[in-house]
């Protein structure tokens, strides 16, 4: 007989509610939410475009906690990390950030990322698909603890040309010198926040890290100091558009995990997706190393390719054609861009396209009128990512709008 | 009475063929020795106000495309979704698998964030086994010692679609067919009991144990069922399982079939190599010179078929056959919702299949009591209560469970299965449940006990084998039932094989009745659209 | 470093020295490190043999090596008797089965001849490298047609009868074919030793057939003792090593293989002497050799998983009894010297002692083959299944245990034995595994089974000798075909070696 015990709760069904949620409910009045990793995020809290406005031209707030952490700490740290990533990272010092892909045994994309040295023997990898087996497996048979910290750090994007501003309000001294991808520990409200020069918008911003016990506490501080600054809370969508204006590409959108796929083939390489800069050949043994070697001397059977689109109707989900006739890849992200008033979108090429072949494409765009669909096809060319640049992000000190 | 078509045993395979053939306009006779149709698909009602899916329980493998071209739901057949399933411990606890990925995970991350993240490799890795898998189940296994051109080219086919898999997925491929479901499973997970949970459809049904290699593949066998393309996903048949071969004997009506019910076959007229028609145990002979049995091999052609007519390497392959019934059954009806100790009484996944195991190697020991011809002291149990998502087969408040009880042997080393072994097989079942649900024994308003031997004598599966027979290599595809007599075909002209004990084997699938079917009507010259696609 | 070798093997097995003397034969100039200070691996200790029982040698490679043809030509096939608790013994040679009933002996000749034709169709890959997963050269495609074509050449009911038993089990197979008894038991040893699947589990058929594919000029699928016995046959091996201007140095553990630009580049010895050369081949099993040798820095995530999770478990102890003077059989008759004693009664015997093993426990009642040496008047016992992973550990407790357990197995076959016996000895999985490199105290350096065989052995990615690292090739039982003193991982290696410019 087993002991009388009391029943085990069962897990929640549905969206779990992440640490910012209480304040999130507040401001979604559009009550629209999306699933990120089980988590309740928001979609649109009020209207798309003035959140998405709010990027380029004062600051936001977009929780970012659903993101899976993981720390890599011990004497072989870098050494697992070095092994685990494509880019040489002996070369990063403790308090940067790189932005990082990994590969499979085939050379094929894991999943892309982005590494904070915290010091010589630690490391948090930030990531949008849980990691936990992937890392165990690259680590096994060194020296170092890997820890999913997930929960137990509450992420949040301040993004936007006010965002400096704002935080040299709350009074963090030394923000100011927080160059690109650098780390620094900063108090904020008696709280305890990391905070990392990076974001996903290609625009001034900062990433914030926190223990999820003061999530609100600093939310609040965020939200009273950002009266004067404009800041506003951003959902999904907004954030969508900012991303793709700024060249980032996003897993299972843009290109699938070699781990998710169910055919073979349909997994990618970093010279497919355009990402070469980031494989560091020259450095010793790192997983999928051989199989990139190889690769890298071979024509991609494809190419993610950013595109401009003529006239101004987004080319979501649309296919790619050669001469207006042969089928030679499709659209994974497009946009009317708001900032640069070009219509843009990537797209996967079909080898020769997109690489010895680049002219005389276009897509197939189908725009509904009333209920009634229409076919148009419209000449694109292929351009370089990203397609939104703006001096701010990158100077230091940055200026206060 | 002669007939274009008769077809043996009104189970879901026969019925399954004989739609095919009635709808191809033959003029088809079933002939049934029970009374009501189903064979192992049944819902009776035992006693007054339940009914109970008394053989099978739960529908998953029936192929879609079998539902749609015999346009089963129009004749009243509705799958529903179940919602999950769970395991109980020793220990008080459990784990739930919920249908909902994001629940799911974190029940996974409760007991162990690595296994949360094995699972999602584990799922992708069936999942492409199962994509493999899936266009082979409604296609006729070729004869490799073949060099007839179909079977040639029936062989290439599969091994280009092997070859396009690419080489990781290749040998992955290899290793699900072959290994054991412990050690396939020891690549994902660490925690004992979400093991447990998932190697139990690795030994459902089979005499295998979960070490045996081998068991893997059962487990896909499992897990390549599907409601509505969510593969893997198990549902209820609304009214029971007999609900599917209702609705399918009302598909065959509808296209002008027959059934006489209550008389069994008693032998096939077979001349000069040629089957003529049979015999039923009233005396009735019935002609036609196309039969499909939906019978087992053994019972086909060892116990209604002259010796005579076969040739000598088909029979001693018939009687090495193997069926070693390994599966007992308890239905029970109950005064109300039975509750667990380790789980809240609104806890969703108590709405599937429930078990109570810690870990595999109580698998394992139970297996070792199913081989010295015992059942097994600490029985792997699979317990459904349907009724809480089925309102037709219990009164309202009143519940059905089905357990279904692996092992126990069709030869008791000691005894015979009497009503004595009977009882004491169930309470051994009652006592397992009753340590984690502790009113379950006292809401017992009625039960119905199978063992083995009932089973055989009572739905007509040799030994009590649920597959019609064991689903190790030896005995799939192009060897199953026979090597050289894997295509429905017997020695004997116009004698066909239709049941569980062809390829693609057991389980609630209809797909050895399907293409059975489309054996018999090409050699019928009948070109038809089975309405289904390869 | 010195720059003296063209290739150096870790480890003087049996397989090292065959594939340091084809290497040496082919004109290169090669090392062979041994960590002990005997040569010949499981065959070379004199005093307590892992392996007293050997195979033959592939003829094949006899001939290509030049050894003395007496390895193959005149060396003897090895009777077995079966001890039955319930009579006279059961005694049989090759496809000959006496003091069994008169209508089985002609079934289990029957089954013999079938089986070995059977396992000569499989045969035809042991001195293939394996096909790569699709990728495969036309050579390795060549091999398997070839296979499939001697397959067919069975004829169609033998075929068929082959596509349906290989993935079987040797349970069901001899209960159709002869029936459970001391004959089944004795052939559902064979289908069992050395590796962790009872008679029930499916792929007892295919290690069957894996041991009915060695060959010798006696025929197939029989124990062959060279003259001269298993020291004969290492001492040829050493000879041809050397007198093809090769090196053997024994007592030098190598404790890592040195990689340069991720290319071997020799190996650093455990007294930190480092030896250059560009070809390194590996006997030790492969977990070892590249999990321990040489390091998973050098290896993709994956391939390191693949590894780990191969099934290297080790269920064979060896026990060695010293006797004063050896008793007649309790049946009736003697010893000789040379025959094999197979003490599993049923194939039932044989699964039950198999059970306890699966739980980590040693059995009541083990199974074990036993060979009696008149010269140096030892029993020779061969025991399964005696888990490497036992739980409590390989305690002199459980040494013991078996010990008695064994003990009194035999005293039943030969009464009057316990008091003969003078000395006895130990060897458990975990003594194998510490003393010969192979991991789990695996015989064959991982379980011969389907998913880790011909392009799967020893898994996935690793399967033709060459390891991702350049220059650097498995030459052991991990590496197809596989276990057993056939020589043909050694053999195959060396030439994959050879075609890969092994300089």
């Amino acid at each position: 007989m087993a002991a009388k015990a009391k029943p085990v709760p069962q897990v929640a069904l549905g969206l779990e509610p992440g640490p910012f949620h209480d304040r999130l409910v507040e401001h979604n009045r559009q009550q629209s939410w999306v699933n990120w990793m089980g988590y309740a995020s928001p979609s649109v809290l009020d209207t798309v475009e003035f959140e998405y406005f709010a990027i380029r031209n004062q600051s936001t707030l977009f929780d970012i906690s659903p993101m899976c952490k993981y720390t890599i700490t011990g004497p072989d740290a870098e050494a697992v990390v070095n092994r685990l990533v494509t880019r040489d990272i002996r070369k990063l010092k403790p308090g940067r950030v790189a932005y990082c892909i990994w590969c499979d045994e085939d050379g094929n994309v894991v999943d892309d990322g982005t590494v904070f040295r915290l010091s010589g023997t630690e490391f948090r990898l930030c990531c949008q698909e849980p990691q936990l087996s992937w890392l165990e497996d690259i680590a096994w048979g060194f020296d170092v603890a890997i820890t999913d910290v997930t929960r137990d750090i509450a992420g949040l994007a301040l993004q936007g040309p006010t965002s400096f501003a704002l935080l040299k309000d709350l009074g963090l001294a030394g923000i100011e010198t927080l160059k690109p991808f650098g780390i620094a520990d900063f108090r904020i409200d008696g709280a305890d926040v990391t905070i990392s020069r990076t974001g996903f918008t290609g625009d001034l911003g900062y990433e914030l890290w926190m223990n999820p016990a003061d999530a609100l506490k600093v939310w609040d501080a965020l939200m009273d100091a950002g009266k004067l600054r404009g800041l506003r809370v951003i959902g999904y969508e907004a954030l969508e558009m900012a991303r793709i204006e700024a060249g980032f590409l996003l897993p299972k959108v843009d290109f699938l995990s070699s781990q998710t796929v169910l055919r073979a083939d349909r997994a990618n390489t970093p010279y497919e997706l355009g990402l070469e800069w980031l494989v560091a050949l020259d450095k010793p043994h790192f997983n999928g190393r051989r199989a990139l070697l190889d690769l890298s001397k071979q024509t991609p059977r494809r190419k993610l390719v950013a595109i401009e689109i003529e006239r101004d109707k987004p080319a979501h989900n649309a296919l790619v054609y050669h001469k207006k006739t042969r089928e030679v890849g499709q659209v994974t992200s497009a946009l009317w861009s708001p900032t640069c008033k070009r219509n843009i979108a990537y797209a996967w090429l079909e080898a020769p396209f997109g690489q010895s072949v680049t002219d005389n494409l276009w897509v197939e765009i189908y725009l509904q009128k009333e209920i009634r669909w229409q076919r148009r096809m419209a000449r694109c060319q292929l351009v370089q990512k990203p397609f939104f640049v703006h001096p701010r992000r990158t100077a230091t000190p940055p200026a206060d709008y | 009475m002669k007939y274009d078509a008769i077809i043996v045993g009104a189970g879901h395979n026969g019925l399954t063929a004989a739609c095919f053939m009635a709808r191809a306009g033959l003029k088809t006779l079933i002939v049934e020795k029970e009374d009501h149709v189903g064979g192992a698909a049944v819902s009776l009602s035992l006693t007054p106000g339940w009914t109970y899916s008394n053989c099978s329980y739960v529908c998953s493998l029936l192929r879609p495309e079998i539902i749609r071209a015999l346009e089963l739901p129009k004749h009243g057949l509705q799958v529903i979704p179940y919602e999950g399933g769970g395991v109980f411990n020793s220990k008080g606890d459990y784990f739930a698998y919920m249908s909902d990925h994001d629940a799911l995970r974190r029940e996974l991350i409760r007991h162990s964030p690595r296994d949360a993240d094995g699972y999602e490799r584990y799922s992708r890795a069936v999942m492409r086994q199962c994509k493999f898998i899936k266009p082979l189940l409604l296609r006729t296994a070729p004869d490799p010692a073949s060099l007839k051109p179909r079977d040639i080219s029936e062989l290439l086919y599969i091994l280009k679609r092997f070859h396009n898999l690419g080489p990781r997925e290749m040998a992955e491929t290899v290793r699900f067919w072959t290994m054991s479901i412990a050690e396939y499973l020891d690549q994902y997970f660490e925690t004992p009991m979400i093991k447990a949970y998932i190697a139990g459809s690795g030994i459902i049904g089979t005499g295998l144990g979960p070490y045996s290699p081998g068991t893997a593949y059962v487990l896909l066998h499992h897990y390549m069922g599907e409601v509505d393309g969510a593969i893997g996903a198990w549902g209820f048949a609304r009214g029971g399982m007999g609900s599917i071969t209702q609705a399918m004997a009302r598909s065959f009506e509808a296209s002008g079939g027959e059934i006489r019910m209550g008389s069994g076959l008693d032998h096939f007229t077979v001349k000069d190599g040629k089957v003529r028609g049979v015999v039923l145990e009233n005396g009735d002979e019935l002609q036609a010179e196309t039969i499909v049995s939906g019978m087992d091999v053994r019972r086909t052609f060892i116990d209604h078929t002259d010796e005579k007519e076969l040739p000598q390497d088909f029979v001693k392959g018939v009687k090495r056959y193997r069926f070693r019934g390994s599966s007992g059954k308890l239905n029970v009806a109950l005064d109300g919702m039975p509750s667990f100790t380790g789980a809240p009484r609104d806890a969703s996944f108590l709405r599937g299949d429930l078990h109570f195991l810690d870990d595999m190697e109580e698998i394992e020991r139970a297996y070792d009591d199913w081989k010295d011809g015992r059942w097994s002291a600490s029985p792997y149990v699979d317990f459904l209560i349907p009724t809480q998502i089925d309102p037709t087969m219990a009164p309202p408040g009143k519940h059905y469970a089905t357990i279904f009880v692996q092992y126990a042997p069709y030869e008791l080393a000691q005894g015979e299965w009497d009503d004595a072994n009977r009882e004491a097989f169930a309470e051994t079942v009652i006592s397992k449940i009753e340590r984690h649900s502790p009113d379950f024994r006292k809401l017992i308003v009625h039960k119905e006990i199978r063992s083995p031997k009932d089973i055989e004598d009572q739905v007509g599966l040799t030994e009590g084998n649920i597959f019609q027979g064991e689903l190790t290599f030896d005995q799939l595809l192009f060897n199953r039932p026979v090597p050289g007599y894997a295509q429905y075909r017997s020695p004997i002209k116009g004698l066909y094989m239709c049941g569980s004990s062809t390829h693609p084997g057991g389980g609630v699938m209809g797909a050895p009745g399907a293409n059975a079917a489309r054996e018999v009507l090409a050699d019928l010259g009948h070109r038809i659209d089975m309405g289904m696609s390869a | 470093m010195s720059g003296r070798y063209d290739a150096i093997i870790i480890g003087a097995g049996h397989n090292g020295l065959v594939a340091a003397a084809l290497l040496a034969r082919k004109g290169r100039k090669v090392l062979v490190l041994e960590a002990r200070d005997h040569v010949g691996g499981m065959l070379g200790d004199a005093d307590f043999r892992v392996a007293p029982l050997p195979y033959a040698l592939r003829p094949e490679i006899i001939r290509q090596l030049g050894l003395p043809p007496q390895l193959m030509g005149t060396s003897r096939p090895v009777e077995t008797i079966s001890f039955n608790p319930d009579g006279a013994p059961v005694t049989v040679l090759g496809g000959r089965a006496s003091g069994v009933d008169a209508d089985m002996a002609p079934a289990y000749a029957t089954l013999h001849a079938r089986l070995g034709r059977q396992a000569k169709a499989l045969g035809v890959m042991m001195l293939q490298s394996p096909p790569g997963l699709g990728k495969a050269s036309f050579s390795e495609m060549a091999g398997l047609a070839r296979m499939a074509l001697k397959m067919r050449l069975l004829g169609k009911t033998e075929m068929r009868d082959l596509l349906r038993i290989i993935l079987s089990n040797a349970w069901d197979l001899l209960n159709d074919e002869i029936g459970d008894g001391p004959l089944a038991g004795c052939l559902a040893m064979d289908a069992t030793l050395g590796g962790a699947m009872g008679p029930r589990s499916p792929g007892t058929v295919l290690t069957l057939l894996y041991r009915m594919a060695s060959q010798s000029s006696h025929g197939h699928g029989l124990r062959v003792m060279p003259e001269g016995g298993p020291d004969a046959l290492v001492k040829a091996l050493r000879e041809c090593v050397t007198d093809a201007g090769g090196v053997i140095r024994t007592g030098a553990p190598v404790a890592k293989i040195l990689v340069d630009q991720d290319k071997a580049a020799g190996v650093r010895l455990q007294s930190g002497e480092e030896i250059a050369a560009a070809t390194v081949l590996s006997n030790a099993s492969p977990k070892i050799t590249l999990m321990n040798l040489l390091g998973v820095e050098h290896l993709d995530g994956e391939f390191v998983r693949r590894s780990r999770n191969m099934a290297t478990i080790g269920m064979v102890s060896r026990l060695d009894f010293d006797i004063a003077q050896m008793p007649s059989l309790g049946s009736g008759g003697e010893i000789e010297h040379g025959q094999r004693l197979v003490f599993a009664p049923t194939m039932q015997a044989i699964e039950t002692a198999f059970n306890a093993a699966k739980y980590g426990n040693l059995p009541e009642r083990p199974v074990f083959e036993a060979t009696y040496d008149a010269t140096a008047k030892r029993f020779c016992v061969t025991a399964q299944f005696t888990p490497h992973d036992l739980k409590g550990g390989w305690t002199d407790d459980a040494k013991e245990k078996l010990a008695s357990s064994v003990m009194a197995a035999l005293e039943e076959a030969l009464p009057g034995l316990t008091s003969a016996v003078t000395t006895r000895r130990v060897m458990s999985p975990v003594d194998i595994e510490t003393g010969y490199g192979a991991s789990g105290g695996h015989w064959h350096h991982g379980e011969l089974r389907v998913d880790q065989l011909l392009m799967l052995r020893p898994f996935d990615g690793a399967a033709q000798y060459r390891m991702p690292v350049k220059g650097l090739y498995l030459c052991g039982a991990g590496a197809h075909p596989g276990g057993d003193i056939s020589g043909a991982p050694g053999f195959n290696a060396a030439r994959a070696a050879l075609r890969n410019g092994g300089h």
